[in-house]
């Protein structure tokens, strides 16, 4: 499994997660602040329904809060680890609603609608996880991902937009985008 | 420099990945080498979700953030110390509770139907799996006895290493269902011991009673209707004879019924 250290953020990420782990409670509001919206919107997005993703957003900062001693700076980024909390909390709703399902339709015929809970996106969580971190990517580097990547322009044309030279721009697409790889390893890496 | 051990540099990889111009050497290498295809393919499939982009991010409502710090202050003040131990039992708080209901009510103390802390749960989440797997083994056709037939049936573990202290058997029995508790080498250490039943996906609990000291096996009525509802976790707590009705976090064994 890829375990990769993610050093790359101008949000300084790792002081976040120190003084999470630390027991610091401004950090977890930090955190609530920042990714809030990644955690409720995975969570949305997965169970459709705004009580259950409320639900699950609340549990899952209190658990961030009683198990931020499982927060290993070393081995992931505070989001990476929120949104793998995230996951479980939006399979147990799932497996929950399969089951009140299972009883609900124990003697009657099976609803081919209800076949399992189905699960829990993984492209979702990657692609809500890899849009909030090019927001926080910083700059130039968020913009030239964005023109060379999301626009498609060629690197000389970015060099061009940014008035910045082919190398650096270059080195800023190669650097942002192994940035951002790293998150995706989190979201599809072991995590059971 | 030899062609075998030339790799074309990370900046060429990524201008493959994200469809800028490379020369013809990259493109060849990168189709002949295993490790540079990976990198790319990493890089590409990153840059793919990127664009793929997102409509944007929903925040909670105010109330969320309300009920979180409302449970975070309860775990403050409750005599439990959540989050040190992920695989202790339930916490003296409801801090899963409704935040939609009560966005920042104070805990439910003395309800008879209580949240249960997350992190208690993947903890326990585990141990249902395990022990699930053991109950299943001995819930037989040919385990009722007289006019009562075993439903479902499960050892009772202790959480740390598995130490078997018991079992409970879900009994059908004239007028309705008795859960069925036998202990072995409990220790009440000066307080008593209180069974529960808890939902399988653990967000809520009920107290079933206490059992009495020294006796091996008792019963517990219970209804069809809380098995149907999902509570299928037996768990059996230490408590302190104090003011706080919850259930006290220190389970000493738990299994999982099959039904």
């Amino acid at each position: 499994m890829a375990l990769t250290v993610v050093r790359d953020s101008p949000d300084d990420p790792d002081d976040l997660a120190v003084r999470l782990r630390a027991g610091d409670r401004g950090a977890l509001e930090e955190a609530y602040t920042r990714w809030s919206g990644l955690v409720h919107t995975l969570a949305l997005r997965s169970l459709g329904d705004h009580h259950d993703a409320e639900d699950v957003t609340q549990q899952v900062f209190v658990a961030a809060w009683r198990g931020r001693h499982t927060l290993d700076p070393d081995r992931g980024s505070v989001p990476g680890w929120l949104v793998g909390i995230t996951r479980h909390r939006v399979a147990d709703v799932h497996a929950a609603r399969a089951r009140a399902a299972r009883d609900a339709d124990a003697v009657a015929a099976q609803d081919p609608g209800r076949a399992g809970p189905p699960p829990v996106d993984d492209r979702l969580a990657a692609r809500l996880l890899l849009a909030d971190a090019l927001e926080h990517l910083g700059e130039p580097r968020a913009s030239a991902i964005r023109l060379a990547v999301v626009d498609e322009l060629t690197h000389e044309e970015v060099a061009r937009r940014l008035d910045l030279p082919l190398g650096t721009v270059k080195s800023h697409i190669r650097r942002g985008l192994a940035a951002l790889r790293t998150h995706l390893e989190e979201v599809t890496r072991d995590d059971a | 420099m030899t062609p075998e051990t030339w790799h074309p540099d990370e900046d060429a990889l990524a201008a493959l990945a994200t469809g800028g111009s490379v020369t013809p050497r990259v493109t060849d290498h990168v189709a002949g080498c295993p490790r540079c295809a990976a990198e790319v393919e990493g890089l590409r499939a990153t840059a793919e979700l990127l664009r793929e982009g997102d409509a944007g991010l929903t925040s909670p409502p105010p109330s969320v953030w309300a009920a979180i710090r409302s449970a975070l202050d309860e775990d403050d003040r409750g005599s439990a110390h959540p989050g040190d131990l992920p695989a202790r039992g339930p916490e003296a708080t409801s801090s899963s509770g409704s935040p939609r209901s009560h966005p920042a009510s104070s805990p439910r103390r003395g309800s008879f139907v209580r949240a249960v802390s997350p992190w208690w749960l993947a903890a326990a989440v585990v141990v249902g799996i395990v022990l699930g797997g053991v109950g299943r083994g001995w819930v037989g056709p040919d385990t009722g006895t007289g006019d009562e037939a075993v439903l479902a049936a499960t050892t009772l573990e202790t959480l740390d290493d598995g130490t078997r202290r018991g079992s409970a058997d879900a009994v059908r029995v004239a007028g309705g269902l008795d859960l069925d508790v036998s202990t072995e080498d409990l220790e009440d250490d000066g307080g008593y011991l209180e069974v529960w039943l808890i939902t399988e996906d653990l967000t809520r609990m009920v107290s079933l009673g206490v059992l009495r000291p020294g006796e091996a096996s008792q019963r517990f009525a219970i209804s069809q209707d809380l098995l149907d509802q999902g509570y299928v976790v037996v768990d059996i707590s230490r408590e302190e004879f104090d003011d706080q009705p919850q259930h006290s976090g220190d389970s000493v064994a738990r299994g999982t019924l099959r039904l």
